[in-house]
């Protein structure tokens, strides 16, 4: 199984990023506006399929650059920027979450009534539902899970790359993302349950 | 299994209007964070506020009254004070001075009109008194040094201010202070006798 990357931006190496965050954390403000240019779409599209809509996606988005603005003079470059600000982005979905109280567990997804709309496990699952069927299926995932999907089939990450962002060892990632594939199988309802 | 899922963008309005957000925000932000301290500043620092507290809690103590909580600091100090004084000589200015912080004390207490205090800083005084007496009566008893002769000299002094001090304040005095204050009075007497 592999994630295409056909429309994926060119990766950024962190040698990139390091001249512009340097200069931000000396407190060049059009610096701070280049990085923003280069991971807006980025964060974005981590944060997207784990909030209910696209204002909610927008408001986290605010909040994670806001956040990221005024860590950055703390920031150590010893992480990549790039995972800097996917561990700011996934801290405010998470204290969102606690505000809200919408995070379900798997658990409860699995539970939830829409669970009993079982669909054949081998059918394609990506392809035949809408944004928002998988967004709201993506949801109901573990927060860990969610992570774990949106980086491999949205940002094309590999395992490796997902594991040094969320701090878990390769194998760790796989085992996530199989379950998170088995809980998607069963929560997105397919064209012919669809009717 | 198709493995795409479908990529959000963000509504140029949006990424516009947050953009201008941020620039705007930053120059308050974006202030580089002062260079970290060297380790070795670390127990100046905390030595420098140790002190600082201890001489604010002094400060407060010595314009402390008898039954306020900073008292116990002043006595305690005192009683330190005694402790570490070696020489006949340096106990007699120790207890001398500590005679003198309760007068003062005790005029506070009567200028403030608290007559508890004033009882209780009455007592205090003529324990003080007392104990400068049986410290200078030694030392006259007994072999002296030029330092003793010096130390004597000076409690005598503070005895007479003492008994001056006493006898103004004896006829203003609440009932509950007198005793103690005629007391005091006495070890005064005590200490300007040849």
């Amino acid at each position: 199984m592999s994630a295409p990357n056909d429309r994926r931006e060119r990766p950024v190496s962190p040698d990139e990023d390091a001249p512009l965050v340097a200069r931000a954390k000396a407190g060049e403000a059009a610096a701070f506006g280049l990085l923003y240019d280069r991971y807006v779409e980025t964060v974005y599209r981590y944060v997207f399929y784990r909030v209910r809509d696209t204002a909610e996606a927008e408001d986290v988005t605010s909040d994670v650059f806001m956040r990221a603005l005024r860590a950055m003079p703390r920031y150590a470059p010893r992480q990549p920027f790039l995972a800097w600000l996917y561990r700011i982005a996934r801290n405010a979905i998470i204290d969102r979450a606690r505000r809200q109280r919408t995070q379900v567990s798997f658990e409860d997804a699995l539970r939830h009534p829409d669970a009993d709309r079982v669909v054949d496990p081998d059918a394609t699952l990506f392809r035949e539902v809408d944004a928002q069927t998988l967004r709201q299926a993506i949801r109901r995932l573990t927060p860990l899970q969610q992570e774990v999907v949106v980086l491999r089939y949205v940002e094309g990450l590999d395992t490796r790359s997902i594991g040094r962002i969320i701090g878990k060892r390769e194998g760790t990632v796989r085992g996530i993302e199989f379950r998170a594939l088995g809980a998607l199988r069963q929560l997105v309802p397919s064209r012919e349950a669809l009717g | 299994m198709s493995e795409r899922l479908p990529r959000p963008v963000v509504r140029s309005e949006f990424r516009v209007h947050l953009r201008e957000e941020l620039l705007r925000e930053a120059p308050s932000a974006l202030v580089p964070a002062a260079a970290p301290r060297s380790a070795w500043w670390r127990p100046l620092a905390a030595a420098c506020a140790a002190v600082l507290v201890l001489v604010a809690a002094d400060m407060a103590a010595a314009q402390s009254l008898p039954g306020e909580p900073p008292f116990a600091i002043k006595s305690t100090a005192e009683e330190v004070r005694l402790l570490v004084a070696t020489t006949r000589a340096t106990r007699i200015d120790v207890l001398g001075e500590r005679a003198e912080r309760r007068l003062g004390e005790l005029r506070r207490a009567a200028a403030q009109q608290r007559p508890a205090v004033a009882a209780e800083s009455s007592l205090l005084l003529a324990d003080a008194l007392d104990r400068l007496a049986v410290e200078v009566l030694r030392a006259k008893q007994g072999d002296r040094t030029s330092e003793d002769d010096q130390a004597v000299r000076k409690a005598e002094r503070i005895a007479e201010q003492h008994a001056s001090a006493i006898d103004a304040l004896l006829p203003i005095a609440p009932a509950a202070a007198k005793a103690a204050l005629e007391r005091a009075a006495e070890q005064a007497r005590k200490i300007r006798a040849p």
